[in-house]
Parts: C-alpha cells; sequence; structure tokens
C-alpha cells in the first residue's frame, strides 16, 4: 500500500506532531537527556571561568604591562607569532593575557549583578504574589513603571549623579533586572498560593510569612534558578554596552567590554582587539541562554519556549 | 470602547507619574550632581552657584514640583553644554532616531515573522532547530560590537556602505540592520512559539477539514491569533530599541537622540539629562498604550473588559 | 440506485511509534447510505475516531492507513496508490467536532467563517448568492436572529448555538457525507437534545449521509438507524438500531446496554426496541 509522499501533503497536514517528540518529556529518557544538555552547557563555562580567575597563575605576561615597541601585533592566526597568540593592543599589551584577566570582571559582575536583581526581584515578587490586595496593587503599578524604564534611561542619571565605578554599575544592573523577575515569581506566587497543601496550611493558622519562605519559595526555586541563569546573560550584555560606552569599567580595570571599547578606534589597522573580546562576550552570553532554556526543559517542561 | 479607551489612557497617565518620579527619585538619591559635574578642582563658591542653579538647594518636593512641571510642560531649561533650549535640542535630533528605530523595526518584523512562521511548520526538524540556535545567536551577541563588525566590513574593507553621516540614506542602513539585529531574533523565536501553538489549537484542525488552503489557514487564521504575543513583544522591544539605539548611534556617530544622551553624560549636562530621560519614559509609555489598544483592535475578546 | 455516501471496505490503519507498530483500525468495513444515520458507538481507544479521521486524511504524521479502499459518494478517495482524501475536505464530506466554541476561530466573525468556506468550494457563487446561502442555511438549523449570529464572534454564542453554527458550515457545501465526532459531548443535555434533533430532521429525508460518532450507546440509539459497536479497532456489531438493542449478539455490545444506567433499571423487557422514524 503506497502512501502519498511528503511532496504532495500541503504543509499543514504535516503539523500533526507525533507522540512523544523532543527533548523535554518526563519519562526517564527524556529527563536523563534533559541533564546532560545542562551538563554539557555548563562545563564550558565552567572551565572558561575557572582560566579566567586562574589566569594569574597561568605563564601569560602582565595584562597591563606596556611595550610601545610591540603594538598592534596580529593574532597567531593572522600573520602573527606565537609569542601574541591573539596579538597586542595600541599599547602593546598582550591580549590573551588582557582577555583571559578581563574575564574576571565580566564574570564577577555577570553573577553578581544576576544577584542583585533576582534576590530583591524574587522577594518583592513574592510578597507581592502572595499578600495580594492593596500591597500587590502597588507593586505592579512600581513593576511596570519600573519597566518602563529602558536600562539607559536608569543608568543615564544614576552615572551623572555619581560618575561611574563598578557599584553603580551594580545598582543600574539591580534596578534594571529586579522588574522582570519580581513580575515573574509574583505571577507564580498567585498561582502556588492557591493550591491545596497551602490552603490546608493557612487554615490551620500557620503565619504569612512562615508559609511564603518555607513552602512556597522552594516550589519557585527552578524558576528562580532559569531566571537567575538568564539574568546572567543579560548583566554581562549590559556591563560590555555600559564599559563600552565609558559609563562601566575603565582603565585600569578591564572587562570584556572596556577591552572592546579599546579597540574601537583602531578597526582597520588592529581588528583583533575589539573582534575577539566581542566573540568571547557572545559565545558566553550564548552558552549561558541555553543554559539557561535546557534548565527550563528539564525542570518545566511545559514552559518550552525556544 | 470609549470607556475603554478613556481607561487605557488614564493608565498611561498613572504609570507615566510613576515612572517619572522613579527617574526623579533616581538622580536624587544619587547625591548631588554637582561634585561629578565640575570635578575635583572646582571651588566650593563654584559648587554653590551651580546648586543654586540648578535648585538643587530647595526642600525636596518643591524640587519634586518642579520637575514634574518642566515635565508636563516640556520645558527642561537649558543644556550645560550648548546653552540652548533642552527640549529644543531633543526636538531637533528625534526625528533621527524615530527613523532609526522604525527602519529597524520593520526589517525585524519584515524578516523575522515569515523566518518565525516557517520555523513553525516545520516544527522538531532540524532546520527549525537550527534556525533557533542562529536566533539565540543573535540574542547573545552585543550590539555595539555588530555595529562595529559590519563597519569593518562593509565600510572599511568593502567599501559599500558608509560608517560615519554622508547626508544621504545610505547612512541609515547599517545602523538599522545592526539595531535590527535583537528585536528580529526575539520576534522570530517568539512568532516561532506562538505559530507552533497557534497550529495546535482545535479550530486549525477544523479548518483543514473544512478544505481550506494551506495558505488561508497559515496566514489568515493562525498568523491573527499568533500575532498578539508578537505585538506585545514589539513593545517591550521599544525599551531595547531604545538603549540600542543609543550604542548604535555612538558606534556610527549618528546624529539623534541617542548620541545626544550620551554626550549628555559625557559632558556632565545634568539638566539635558533630565530632559532626556523624561522624554525617553514618554516615548516608551505612549508606545504601550499604542500597543494595548491595537490589542483590542486584533482581539475582539478584550474590547469588552 | 444512489451511490452510498461512504462506503468503507477493509480499512486497516497503523501507527508507526517509537515502541514498534501499534495497528489501530483491523480491517473495518461500513457503509453509510445517504438519508441514513448510522451510529459508531466504542469507548476511547476503540479506534471510531481514528476511523472517521482517516476518511478525509487527517490523521497523525506517524499513522498510515495499510490496506483497505474508502469511498465518498461514489469516488474512490483511499485505495491502493491513491489518496484524495484532501481534495473531498468541504466538499463532498462535511465534519462537525465535539467543542463547537473552540472549533471556531475566536478572532473571526461567524459570517467570515461561514464566507471563507463557500469562497473556497462555491467560487462560482456571486457575493448576493453567498449571502443567500449564509442566510438559509443558518435559517435550516432552525437559528431565527441570523443577521445578530453573522455579526457574532463565537464566544458571544452560546454552545448549542456554535454546534449549529458548525453543522451549517459542514453543509454549506452540499456534502454527500457528514461526520459527527463526539458533537453532543460538551453539551447539556437539553442542548444534546435540540441538536440530535436537528441532526435528525436534518438528515432523514435528505441526500445526505451521517455518520455519527459517539461513546454514549443511548444517545445512539435515539437518532441513529443502524449502529456499529467498535473495541479495538474492529467492530464487533452492525445491526439497525432496533435489533441491536432487542438481539445484541455479541458479549461486548450486551455489556454497554448493560450500563447504560436508564435502561437497567428497566429491565430487559423494557428497553426501547423503536428504531428513531424516517423521512
Amino acid at each position: 500500500m503506497s502512501t502519498p509522499t511528503a511532496a504532495t501533503e500541503p504543509v499543514v497536514d504535516r503539523l500533526a506532531t507525533e507522540p512523544g517528540d523532543g527533548l523535554a518529556t518526563t519519562t526517564g529518557a527524556g529527563v536523563a537527556a534533559g541533564s546532560r544538555a545542562v551538563l554539557w552547557l555548563a562545563l564550558p563555562l565552567a572551565i572558561t571561568a575557572a582560566l579566567c580567575f586562574l589566569a594569574p597563575l597561568l605563564p601569560l605576561p602582565d595584562p597591563n604591562e606596556q611595550n610601545l615597541r610591540n603594538t598592534l601585533q596580529p593574532p597567531v592566526f593572522a600573520g602573527g607569532d606565537w609569542s601574541h597568540p591573539l596579538g597586542t593592543d595600541k599599547l602593546g599589551r598582550d591580549m590573551l593575557a588582557r582577555l583571559l584577566h578581563g574575564g574576571q570582571l565580566t564574570f564577577i559582575i555577570g553573577v553578581a549583578g544576576a544577584l542583585v536583581a533576582v534576590v530583591p526581584g524574587a522577594l518583592i515578587g513574592l510578597a507581592a504574589g502572595f499578600a495580594r490586595g492593596k500591597v500587590d496593587a502597588v507593586v505592579s503599578q512600581l513593576i511596570s513603571a519600573q519597566l518602563a524604564l529602558p536600562f539607559v534611561l536608569i543608568a543615564l542619571p544614576i552615572i551623572i549623579a555619581r560618575g561611574q565605578s563598578i557599584w553603580v554599575l551594580l545598582l543600574v544592573l539591580g534596578l534594571t533586572g529586579w522588574a522582570p523577575v519580581a513580575r515573574v515569581v509574583r505571577a507564580e506566587a498567585m498561582s502556588v498560593r492557591e493550591r491545596q497543601f497551602i490552603l490546608g496550611l493557612r487554615a490551620v493558622g500557620a503565619s504569612g510569612a512562615r508559609i511564603m519562605f518555607r513552602h512556597v519559595l522552594p516550589n519557585l526555586a527552578a524558576v528562580l534558578v532559569v531566571l537567575g541563569t538568564l539574568q546572567v546573560g543579560t548583566a554581562i550584555l549590559i556591563e560590555s554596552a555600559l564599559s563600552f560606552l565609558g559609563m562601566g569599567v575603565v582603565e585600569p580595570d578591564m572587562s570584556w567590554g572596556s577591552i572592546l571599547a579599546s579597540g574601537q578606534d583602531i578597526l582597520k589597522q588592529g581588528w583583533w582587539v575589539s573582534t575577539i573580546p566581542g566573540i568571547a562576550i557572545t559565545a558566553v552570553v550564548l552558552l549561558v541562554n541555553l543554559l539557561g532554556d535546557a534548565l527550563l526543559v528539564r525542570y518545566d517542561p511545559r514552559k518550552r519556549q525556544y | 470602547m470609549i470607556v475603554f479607551i478613556a481607561r487605557k489612557v488614564g493608565g498611561a497617565l498613572v504609570t507615566f507619574a510613576v515612572a517619572i518620579t522613579l527617574a526623579f527619585l533616581l538622580s536624587r538619591m544619587s547625591g548631588d550632581p554637582t561634585a561629578n559635574i565640575l570635578g575635583p578642582f572646582a571651588t566650593p563658591d563654584q559648587f554653590e552657584s551651580l546648586r543654586e542653579r540648578l535648585g538643587l538647594n530647595d526642600p525636596l518636593p518643591v524640587q519634586f514640583l518642579d520637575y514634574l512641571k518642566s515635565a508636563f510642560t516640556a520645558d527642561f531649561g537649558e543644556s550645560l553644554q550648548y546653552g540652548q533650549s533642552n527640549t529644543q535640542l531633543i526636538l531637533e535630533r528625534l526625528p533621527n532616531t524615530i527613523v532609526l528605530i522604525v527602519l529597524a523595526m520593520a526589517i525585524a518584523i519584515g524578516i523575522g515573522v515569515p523566518l518565525g512562521v516557517v520555523a513553525a511548520t516545520k516544527e522538531g526538524s532540524a532546520w527549525d532547530r537550527l534556525a533557533s540556535t542562529v536566533a539565540l545567536l543573535g540574542q547573545s551577541m552585543p550590539v555595539f560590537w555588530l555595529g562595529l563588525m559590519l563597519i569593518l566590513v562593509f565600510a572599511v574593507n568593502l567599501g559599500l556602505l558608509p560608517a560615519g553621516q554622508d547626508g544621504s540614506l545610505k547612512h541609515v542602513i547599517l545602523p538599522a540592520v545592526t539595531l535590527s539585529m535583537y528585536p528580529l531574533a526575539q520576534i522570530a523565536r517568539l512568532t516561532r512559539a506562538t505559530m507552533a501553538e497557534v497550529l495546535r489549537e482545535p479550530y486549525i484542525d477544523a479548518a483543514r477539514a473544512r478544505g481550506l488552503r494551506s495558505r488561508r489557514i497559515i496566514g489568515v487564521h493562525a498568523l491573527r491569533n499568533a500575532s498578539m504575543p508578537v505585538v506585545t513583544i514589539t513593545a517591550l522591544q521599544a525599551g531595547l530599541l531604545l538603549s540600542g539605539a543609543v550604542a548604535v548611534e555612538y558606534v556610527f556617530n549618528y546624529s539623534g537622540f541617542g548620541l545626544l544622551a550620551i554626550q549628555a553624560v559625557e559632558f556632565r549636562d545634568y539638566t539635558l539629562v533630565q530632559a532626556v530621560v523624561a522624554f525617553g519614559v514618554l516615548a516608551f509609555i505612549l508606545l504601550n498604550l499604542a500597543v494595548d489598544l491595537l490589542y483590542a483592535v486584533i482581539d475582539p475578546r478584550i474590547r469588552r473588559a | 440506485m444512489q451511490q452510498p455516501a461512504l462506503d468503507i471496505k477493509d480499512l486497516r490503519i497503523e501507527a508507526r511509534t517509537a515502541g514498534g507498530v501499534r495497528p489501530l483500525v483491523h480491517g473495518v468495513s461500513l457503509r453509510v447510505d445517504p438519508g441514513e444515520i448510522v451510529g459508531i458507538v466504542g469507548e476511547s481507544g476503540s479506534g471510531k475516531t481514528t476511523l472517521m479521521r482517516s476518511v478525509i486524511g487527517l490523521l497523525d504524521r506517524n499513522v498510515r492507513v495499510t490496506a483497505g479502499t474508502v469511498a465518498v459518494h461514489g469516488r474512490t478517495v483511499i485505495a491502493d496508490g491513491v489518496d484524495e482524501t484532501r481534495t473531498v475536505r468541504g466538499t463532498e464530506v462535511g465534519v462537525v467536532f465535539q467543542d463547537a466554541t473552540r472549533s471556531l476561530n475566536p478572532l473571526l466573525k461567524i459570517r467570515t467563517q461561514l464566507r471563507e468556506v463557500l469562497d473556497r468550494h462555491r467560487p462560482d457563487l456571486d457575493d448576493a448568492q453567498m449571502r443567500t446561502v449564509m442566510t438559509e442555511i443558518l435559517e435550516r438549523m432552525l437559528i431565527r436572529d441570523v443577521d445578530r449570529v453573522l455579526d457574532s464572534y463565537p464566544h458571544q454564542l452560546s454552545g448549542g448555538m456554535c454546534q449549529r453554527v458548525a453543522i451549517a458550515i459542514a453543509l454549506i457545501a452540499d456534502p454527500a457525507l457528514l461526520l459527527a465526532d463526539e458533537c453532543t459531548t460538551a453539551l447539556d443535555v437539553t442542548t444534546q437534545a435540540e441538536v440530535v434533533a436537528l441532526l435528525n430532521e436534518l438528515v432523514h429525508g435528505s441526500n445526505v449521509g451521517l455518520a455519527f460518532v459517539t461513546h454514549d450507546l443511548a444517545l445512539a440509539a435515539d437518532l441513529c438507524d443502524r449502529i456499529a459497536v467498535m473495541r479495538d479497532g474492529r467492530i464487533v456489531e452492525l445491526r439497525p438500531t432496533a435489533e441491536l438493542l432487542a438481539d445484541p449478539r455479541d458479549e461486548y455490545t450486551r455489556d454497554l446496554l448493560a450500563a447504560v444506567p436508564a435502561w437497567a433499571d428497566l429491565g430487559d423487557g423494557n428497553r426501547p426496541t423503536s428504531a428513531p422514524a424516517a423521512g
């Protein structure tokens, strides 16, 4: 018995899904695949971070050591030699050393920036979603208003008043990031709140705070981990942008964003100075985003969202 | 329907007031800006006269009222750098940024939506996974870096497109393409996800059973129902686009609102920054309002709420 | 001698899953004549929905017809090397689904959803003729306020009204066969009775045949001329309703009959024995 070939079926007919497709299932095989994905993504990130933080121990030149006779050496794959595998910048400093050292601040600010957004965001969202009523109304309005302020508009007033520093950077990251987190946590808290076991706890008189922290919060753990992971990516991108504009990390500190900035006026003669840190940022943020998605798939297949 | 619109506009006004207040608090709570504006070598007299000029010696409620007044009358005083009216400066540059953002959004939607639709119809295939990863790549890339790379390739090496301003429309292309990348990726991913979901709905099944053509089913039935989340995202994009525009204008030296903002911070032009923030907030809220109203046009179920 | 609305012969359908090949329908044969209502009764998993969907070719990606033939109004749509199921959708075959409100697009007016089917299958009609057809078919559904319904969105109509609209859409291009898949399951009892009465009147005495899929034997007994009992992909019994009720031959059929609560009380001798009136 022959059946029509795929070519004769109109597009719409091929849409019916096969049972059991995709990674995200709750079967043993699906879960194992999900965990493997998480591992394969977390590993390169961990190794990269380790390399950056162990940089001082590695046999690399001093990232701040200037050598004006050796400026703008190309990387080894563009005509240079192995003495400077990733070339040198306009002050003769070794790019590989700068990249690895610069990664430290990038990672630190990334993680700190995520924490500074997720922790307050989660607490506020939890309080709003759980308490409801007036508290919720006020908080929701705050969240909408905060979301109405793009990060640039938050960064500007603070930076012009304070000048730029790492603390200002973290403040900006916290202020930009808490609202999306709070919004999600609030919604989750509201739905968990209505579950039977919570209603039971309240019926026997358990206090609000206790219920919130001991029972509702653990249910949100998965969501928070995913949000936190994705926020790291956002934090790295914001920090890079601000550093690039001269409003974030500046000399003598270095992050990938600031190194990138140092290369913008020498694009023709020294393209690697800007290109390489950019690739690094893209790669790390991509891995972080994939990791966040993999965590989401692994721990809550219903919410899977490519 | 009128009630609905009135409610939405009212809500937008409230949000604007709250956002403006937040912006005010942010700038005031950051301490005395005169130190940063004048630098460490100014005299106490200079600090004091600047403080007077900026109204920073007035009690906080008075400052707040002044600020609200300037926000609602669109009069932010003069720029510290240029001596011109801040509002004037902004209104001069704003059209350039609007052109940039509109063009970027047009690219993002024009390419992102079809990409998402095609990916959804091939759901689960290798092409789909590849497209999703490429889209994710687009969202992981720093926008200013993409701008630099495009300059490197197209302007420096190939000499095809101008890197800076040359008065023609050509100089908008690279910045617009750069700016469009992030929203394009996000729109493609979201369109794909919502389309895939919609295509599983019973009414799509029923439409197939009625013999309607694939093109109509996808183009009319599915797309219409899938468009709402995409419209929402487009509104959220506005905030990102504004931030992106700042970076893109800086990289391409494009004389718009964003570049003005950066220059204001670089030169510590306090009053101009206040004006920029207020305008930015207003623009964003207006956009959200437009989206809310657009929703009601697309989805009849919302109108009677 | 008229062509049967539906003629299924020895149909076999298989599903290919990760665990191997699973037969869903094992050589089923079934005929529905014009003006006749044939009930297909079975539990979920019995294959009745798969059978229905195969006629219009709306099976899941991994499900295939492997043997047998299907003919609609004398035309072969499924045979060895033949699959014309796409061409009969909406034209020769009309389908009514379980949840009418959800089988209509929530963002489009009823008028649009009726119109697009006419645009697709009756392009020969002009605007005025289409309007007439649409009004007439809704009136046939015993809908009084036709203009209001046409101007409404699905969420503004009741479940029963939506189902009438769905039946109207299914019949608008004059099909020879009507397939109803659990189309009254989502309705309350009163509305259910109304829809059943409507189907009764629409089909009996017309030249449309109706295959009525349901898990509710009592409902089928009320409406259908003949009943096919399906179990595990096979038809275990296919007989005129009166005979089936009075003298069930298969053990499964007997179990189903015994399970109907209303009839259990009445006892064997008091079970309804009359077939629904024809014409």
